[in-house]
């Protein structure tokens, strides 16, 4: 009974790392991480879309995390990877300075942001873990991939 | 769970018929019920009816039936009067119940309607004879069974008018005849013949309603309605084996993956070129070439085919626009008769998907503002009932669409005098502007919405947005007008989305893919022949004014660097102006990509396409780039 | 009020069977013919709701008989009684006009709801 209900409250985490935070991202939005690679830039897009990539034939947005939620610059390093999500039925990629881990995590450990943090990116969080010493922030990836202005523009499209 | 993985079967099946629906019904209004029609529109609503049972949708399910008993009153002979708005309503109900259902539940009522269809359905039939089928079956031991048949046919005459027999009386006579026959008769009361055929040699007697029934109604139609009989119904089973359905979005995954195949056919062909220069004496090169041509020959012919595949007719598309007049016509007053042509005419889905907008806001324009009033279009010695022509032509590299009508025309002293009162040309401008210069402002933005002064239709793009909307396809629109004769629009279109020739350039440090359908010619214009006029650019080819739109300009790319500049002329339909980039890299076919709705429309950007090296080029769309670079009045001032 | 009804046969044990079995079942035996010829004659005299037409009959066979009638009163009403085998003559006598049939040897209740079903 109990281990049952532990499983139930239960969540799986692709962990990974922006600047020094770890953030959580549900892994059933993970369709998959792949290695950075060479992105085509989008004219007047929001800034914090980087581009577009090829995914084995498919063109998917980049967007920027760390722009996303007004970071510096990115490091650059070999350790950046784009995290592949899928949300409302389209993919879209986020960079991200490096992918930790997957890990379980009760529900019982997350509390609501605002509790803990003064940062601009609690908009993006629906809530945060802690992890022994550390703290998990978990992404709110609906949020995250908001863009009201293009939202609006791909409405007037289809009308 | 089941049902859930059912739901989208039925939602397109669903649409299919709905639409069959409001086109048997439009065509009901118009000819009456003929027999095949009302069968189709029989066979539609049945199959509605089920699977929407079987799903569990109760309101369709009972609409659809109500609707069914109504056909079937129609089917016993009943004319249709006053039945056309009662199923064009029950159509549109249907429609939001079917779009509640994929957004989780039916909401809207049915009992008004189902009441109303019952009301119809009670107020009986005209010249009181319904048409229906007999089959009698006789028993086993029947003796004498032709005989039997005769002396039943004989009674069955007393009763009904007897049209036709199978097998006929001559055959019957002559002992042609296993058990069973079938008299085709009209009958004051159908339902009695059961009873007065009823008898000991007979095993069964059958009254049904009479699907194919012929009456004289249908026989004067001419070849269009004769074609609307019903196909032989072994042909049409034997068509459907050969036919799966295919969902669409297998057919996008297919098509990426064809896409992949010609980018790698053209790196295999380049690795191959490069060997051949590198080891010429070896004859490996020569057949990794011929093996990279082959590749690439088999590449073309699969990525032929699933173009084919992803083509549809274009009366997808034209089979709403009976309908979609007919209501505007009522709302407006005017009568207007719509004539389709070219039907079958293919294209890729794509195409069809995007040209909907487009096409209806011209068909709405030529209803709304074209079409005359039938007493003033009597007055003017025009038939009542305008004409609205909708054609679609295969043409060696695209599709043309035409939408014409003959109506009043455009009259352009008031579209001149408009743009004046507008403020977008001055008086002398616009008288110097000839008849066709001054029909093409109809497209200016400033212009195509205040025009709308009548627009009964409320909402809607202007004619610009008619005109980029197909110029985002590769397209082009043009238009005649003759005044008190009519207006038409020609829209250009291609055959695919899919897959274009472009031209590739680079620009501040990216490629970019322009279309050659919008390129007319490549020129190269060192930098001391470009002038400035105010805020815009300008050159001289070939004595004409040539306006230059900066494509890192419109886009917010660095600006050019060296001297070394090219332009790629294309033409915006009359306008031609020029776009500037840094180099043109070369030019192919591309396969055209979208970005996808996260991104949702990028102004300029029609798409993109992925490179020979994998990397994706986005796709310019020159018409929006021009808009994106030059204001309005400028336009105007250069246009 | 019982119908009328002419028997032609030209077997007098068919014409008493027939007519037993009809006026067991209300109907009224108003003349009885042994060939075509007499048929048509006593129709002419007696004008009955109803003719049952034995075929095989010397003189004038019962399908003539049938035309002859029927061409004098279009609406008479003729039920014929036929042999097994003469399906072909019964097929005629239809065509020429004749209602129904009942093939001999018929049980009585046959015979008699052919009559109702000619009379309806």
């Amino acid at each position: 009974m109990d281990a049952q209900r532990g499983q139930t409250q239960e969540q799986q985490l692709v962990v990974v790392r922006l600047d020094r935070e770890r953030y959580g991202v549900p892994i059933e939005h993970v369709h998959e991480i792949i290695r950075m690679q060479e992105v085509t830039r989008i004219p007047r897009a929001p800034s914090f879309v980087e581009g577009v990539i090829n995914l084995r034939g498919q063109v998917i947005p980049v967007i920027d995390l760390r722009r996303r939620f007004g970071l510096g610059a990115g490091e650059g390093n070999g350790a950046s990877r784009i995290v592949v999500v899928e949300m409302n039925g389209s993919r879209v990629g986020m960079v991200v300075d490096a992918v930790l881990e997957v890990m379980r995590l009760p529900e019982s450990a997350v509390v609501p942001p605002e509790d803990l943090l003064a940062t601009s990116e609690v908009g993006f969080l629906r809530g945060v873990a802690k992890q022994g010493e550390e703290l998990i922030l978990l992404l709110d990836l609906q949020r995250v991939l908001e863009v009201h202005e293009q939202r609006a523009l791909s409405e007037m499209q289809t009308a | 769970m089941q049902l859930q993985r059912l739901l989208p079967v039925f939602l397109s099946e669903a649409d299919e018929h709905l639409q069959a629906l409001e086109e048997g019904v439009l065509q009901l209004e118009r000819l009456g019920p003929t027999p095949g029609l009302v069968a189709d529109l029989f066979r539609s609503v049945h199959t509605l009816k089920g699977s929407a049972g079987a799903l569990g949708f109760r309101r369709i399910a009972e609409l659809a039936h109500a609707m069914e008993e109504v056909l079937e009153a129609l089917r016993a002979g009943r004319a249709a009067d006053g039945l056309a708005d009662l199923l064009l309503e029950c159509v549109d109900t249907l429609r939001a119940l079917r779009q509640e259902v994929s957004d989780g539940g039916e909401r809207t009522d049915v009992d008004a309607l189902v009441e109303r269809l019952r009301a119809w359905e009670e107020g009986g039939a005209k010249d009181g004879l319904h048409p229906v089928d007999v089959r009698v079956r006789l028993r086993e031991d029947c003796p004498m069974r032709a005989a039997r048949a005769l002396a039943l046919l004989r009674l069955l005459r007393e009763h009904a008018h007897v049209d036709q027999v199978a097998p006929p009386e001559e055959a019957i006579a002559q002992g042609q005849l296993e058990l069973e026959f079938t008299a085709r008769v009209r009958a004051r009361e159908p339902e009695a013949l059961q009873e007065l055929l009823a008898g000991p040699e007979v095993e069964s007697v059958r009254v049904m309603p009479a699907w194919e029934a012929r009456d004289e109604r249908w026989l004067d139609l001419g070849p269009q309605a004769r074609g609307k009989l019903p196909d032989d119904p072994e042909l049409t089973r034997r068509a459907s084996l050969r036919t799966v359905r295919v969902d669409v979005e297998r057919l996008d995954r297919l098509m990426n993956l064809v896409g992949e195949l010609v980018v790698d056919r053209i790196r295999f062909q380049q690795i191959a070129e490069r060997l051949r220069s590198l080891d010429r004496a070896n004859g490996l090169a020569q057949e990794l070439a011929e093996a990279a041509g082959h590749l690439g020959r088999v590449a073309g012919d699969l990525q032929a085919q699933v173009l084919k595949a992803r083509m549809l007719p274009i009366e997808h598309l034209f089979s709403r626009f009976p309908r979609y007049v007919r209501d505007l016509a009522q709302r407006a007053g005017k009568r207007v008769e719509v004539v389709l042509e070219g039907q079958d005419t293919e294209l890729d889905r794509s195409v069809i998907e995007q040209i909907g907008g487009p096409l209806m806001h011209l068909v709405r324009n030529a209803v709304d503002h074209g079409i005359e009033p039938p007493e003033e279009r009597q007055r003017l010695g025009k038939p009542a009932a305008g004409r609205l022509r909708l054609a679609a032509v295969q043409e060696e590299e695209g599709i043309l669409v035409v939408v014409e009508d003959d109506g009043r025309g455009i009259d352009t002293d008031r579209v001149r005098e408009k743009a004046v009162a507008l403020g977008l040309l001055s008086a002398e401008a616009a008288a110097r502007l000839s008849e066709e210069e001054a029909v093409e402002l109809i497209f200016h933005p400033g212009l195509s919405t205040a025009s709308q002064v009548t627009d009964v239709s409320g909402r809607g793009v202007g004619m610009d947005a008619v005109r980029a909307g197909v110029q985002a396809l590769g397209g082009s629109v043009e238009v005649e007008t003759q005044r008190g004769h009519g207006t038409r629009f020609v829209l250009r279109l291609p055959l695919t989305l899919a897959i274009v020739r472009a031209l590739l350039v680079s620009c501040g440090g990216e490629r970019y893919a322009i279309p050659l359908a919008g390129v007319q010619e490549i020129v190269e214009v060192p930098a001391e022949r470009v002038h400035r006029v105010g805020s815009y650019r300008t050159t001289l080819l070939r004595g004409n004014v040539l306006p230059l739109v900066s494509v890192h300009e419109a886009l917010g790319l660095p600006a050019p660097e060296g001297s070394g500049r090219f332009l790629c002329v294309v033409t915006g339909a009359r306008r031609r102006v020029g776009l500037w980039v840094d180099r043109v890299l070369g030019e192919g076919e591309i396969v055209v990509k979208p970005l996808g709705s996260y991104l949702g429309q990028v102004e300029g950007v029609s798409g993109a396409t992925i490179l020979g090296d994998g990397r994706v080029a986005l796709i310019l769309e020159p018409s929006a780039l021009v808009r994106l670079a030059l204001r309005e009045e400028e336009l105007a001032h250069v246009g | 009020m019982s119908a009328r009804v002419l028997v032609v046969d030209d077997a007098l044990f068919m014409r008493a069977m027939i007519r037993e079995a009809l006026t067991n079942s209300g109907f009224q035996v108003v003349a009885e013919a042994s060939n075509g010829e007499e048929a048509v004659a006593r129709y002419e005299e007696s004008r009955p709701d109803v003719v049952t037409m034995d075929i095989t009959m010397p003189q004038m066979d019962g399908v003539q008989a049938v035309r002859e009638i029927l061409r004098r009163d279009p609406s008479a009403r003729i039920v014929m009684v036929s042999a097994m085998g003469q399906q072909a003559l019964v097929v005629e006598a239809i065509q020429a006009g004749a209602r129904d049939f009942v093939v001999k040897p018929f049980d009585q209740t046959r015979l008699v709801e052919a009559i109702r079903r000619a009379l309806r």
